[in-house]
């Protein structure tokens, strides 16, 4: 088993930060760790970080960095982000408002089914939970989130469905996710949130973070229909907890 | 807006608007895009004096035609594509005027597999995050966000941008051996490298591989022998890639990601193109042979460094290119050199005076 953390080439002009190889939320945490350490004290000639479940992807200028100087940089990063406070660690949580069932959710009976459980009780374990986005990608915006209840665990459709629309809050085995646009796909839709995960025309174009935590709440749909008026109007914004400022 | 100076006719197999890509975004999943043979894109825009990362259409394979619907200048920059202007067979790295009524029109391919087709100051384009660069599975960029279609007009960056035609760039093709065939394309090894057994590393590094029609800007596929992996596993916990990165799927062939790649992937990467030897990938049509040849990262960086000199170099010959319109006091003798954007001015040129050249050697004075 190598050691971690590990530093691996990726081209010339790029370095990976490898902190283990699992999916695991302490991992997770240290690759977002050190990409805010990071990128607290930008090393010269950096680029993009882009931090994924188990490591962080670092993005260098090599006519202005040398490999080795950025791996002096990396390792100096890593260092700091070791000795970060449990306070400086707060990872924020958004919370997401979400119509469960009907035509926004034509699966969430499926999803009962094949648990032996109520309808009413999907929508209760899927809102009681935390998920950590352990990453963004496939699509701008996509989720990659950790965390469900295995107690609604379910295939994916044995036929995908050609168009799923955005904000379409569906489960995949012991995954759950939303699109965040219209897409082909083979999640069981269990309901919809009128949010949207990637807007081009705003900054940032996805409203939630890599290495934070969602939260899905149940509304109603006339409290759905007024935050639709909210976001049309610009005077939505997601309620977000564990902000420090 | 200005003048649409341009009217697609037919895009043929793909035509995009591209820039130099969309950058910063990447952990929100937004793939950074961008000319598929960046230095092709930087060459043109040098030669016309526009900003390096301006614009351009990049133009798939050929079966393009268009009709120029004002007078512009223009120029075509990497693969030679059988380019015509009214039927005349017209040259890469070369500056021409189109009028109003002018056709353009690319067959298929000479040599390379995609052209880009320059404007005075980049293709007029609203940019998203940043970049004009057209990002089709996300619908952002370039012109509504999808491939050029026939009837889509476009205009020029800076219309009045003065450029002459008959200006050619003469740049050395990055050494296109023809003798050493295949193409060897240099590696950086890693990050993945320890997925696979050493007899698959030698199979990646001592064989052909072949350049598949299923190749697109997402990522380039090639077939060729197995590359075998420890344990026959070829699957990874994802993590992020970057434009170069080759994969190996469960199909045991490499795949190398190119501009319109995801942003990250979970098969697992044996190497990664050294950023010099993109362009050849970009600019090699299905049915092309490779093989891939490892190099460390200190020589990759090296290789990178001098194509950034020659780079350098080309941009400083195209400002010395530039005509002068000079202002000449016939009593003082005083001669004023108009600004050009981006460029220095030479400090010494050749005057034309009732019939009389002279050598005028010009120093700043306070």
């Amino acid at each position: 088993m190598p050691d971690y953390p590990r530093v691996l080439n990726a081209g010339d002009s790029a370095l990976v930060v490898e902190f283990g190889d699992a999916v695991d939320a302490d991992i997770n945490q240290s690759v977002y760790d050190f990409t805010a350490s990071i990128e607290s004290d930008a090393p010269t000639g950096i680029g993009e970080v882009i931090p994924t479940y188990r490591s962080a992807l670092v993005n260098f200028d090599p006519m202005v960095v040398t490999h080795a100087e950025m791996e002096m940089a990396i390792q100096a990063a890593i260092s700091r982000s070791q000795s970060l406070s449990s306070d400086e660690r707060q990872p924020l949580t958004f919370t997401l408002p979400v119509y469960y069932g009907g035509e926004a959710g034509p699966d969430l009976e499926r999803v009962a089914e094949h648990n032996a459980i109520t309808t009413e009780e999907v929508v209760r374990i899927h809102t009681s939970g935390a998920y950590r986005v352990f990453m963004l990608g496939f699509l701008p915006g996509f989720p990659y989130l950790g965390g469900m209840d295995e107690r609604i665990a379910t295939p994916r459709l044995a036929t995908p469905r050609i168009s799923v629309p955005a904000g379409a809050v569906g489960i995949a085995e012991s995954q759950t996710g939303v699109y965040p646009m219209d897409s082909p796909g083979g999640w069981n839709l269990i309901g919809l949130t009128p949010v949207s995960f990637f807007d081009p025309s705003a900054n940032p174009p996805v409203p939630i973070q890599p290495g934070s935590f969602i939260r899905f709440e149940s509304k109603t749909e006339s409290e759905i229909e007024v935050i639709k008026l909210q976001i049309a109007g610009g005077a939505y914004e997601i309620p977000v907890e564990g902000a420090s400022t | 807006m200005s003048t649409n100076v341009l009217r697609i006719e037919s895009p043929g197999l793909m035509s995009t608007i591209q820039d130099l890509g969309r950058f910063g975004y990447q952990r929100f999943g937004i793939s950074t895009s961008g000319a598929s043979d960046r230095d092709a894109l930087r060459l043109g825009n040098i030669l016309l004096g526009n900003e390096v990362g301006d614009a351009a259409i990049e133009i798939t394979f050929g079966a393009f035609t268009a009709e120029f619907t004002a007078s512009t200048a223009f120029a075509i920059s990497g693969a030679d594509l059988r380019a015509t202007l009214n039927g005349t067979p017209i040259s890469g790295m070369t500056v021409y005027m189109a009028s109003a009524g002018d056709r353009l029109a690319m067959a298929a391919p000479v040599s390379g597999f995609r052209s880009y087709l320059h404007l005075p100051g980049g293709v007029a384009c609203d940019q998203v995050l940043g970049s004009s660069s057209t990002y089709q599975p996300a619908h952002i960029g370039g012109v509504d966000g999808r491939a050029l279609q026939a009837g889509d007009e476009l205009a020029a960056g800076d219309p009045s941008r003065s450029v002459s035609a008959g200006t050619v760039l003469d740049f050395p093709a990055p050494e296109q051996s023809e003798s050493q065939s295949p193409q060897p394309v240099r590696v950086v090894l890693g990050p993945q490298d320890d997925h696979f057994t050493a007899d698959g590393v030698q199979t990646f590094l001592k064989e052909i591989f072949t350049i598949t029609d299923r190749s697109n800007r997402q990522g380039v596929r090639l077939d060729g022998p197995d590359i075998e992996a420890v344990n026959d596993s070829y699957d990874i916990v994802s993590d992020a890639v970057v434009t170069g990165s080759i994969q190996i799927p469960g199909d045991r062939k490499p795949i190398i990601l190119m501009s319109d790649r995801q942003t990250t992937g979970g098969y697992p990467k044996i190497g990664v193109v050294a950023t010099v030897d993109i362009p050849h990938i970009a600019q090699a049509a299905p049915g092309a042979q490779i093989r891939f040849v490892a190099v460390s990262r200190e020589e990759a960086v090296e290789l990178l460094k001098d194509r950034e000199i020659a780079l350098n170099q080309a941009s400083v010959m195209a400002s010395e290119m530039q005509e002068f319109d000079l202002a000449v006091d016939s009593e003082a003798h005083w001669v004023g050199v108009p600004d050009q954007r981006g460029m220095q001015s030479p400090d010494r040129f050749q005057v034309e005076l009732d019939g009389n050249v002279h050598t005028v050697s010009v120093e700043n004075i306070e």
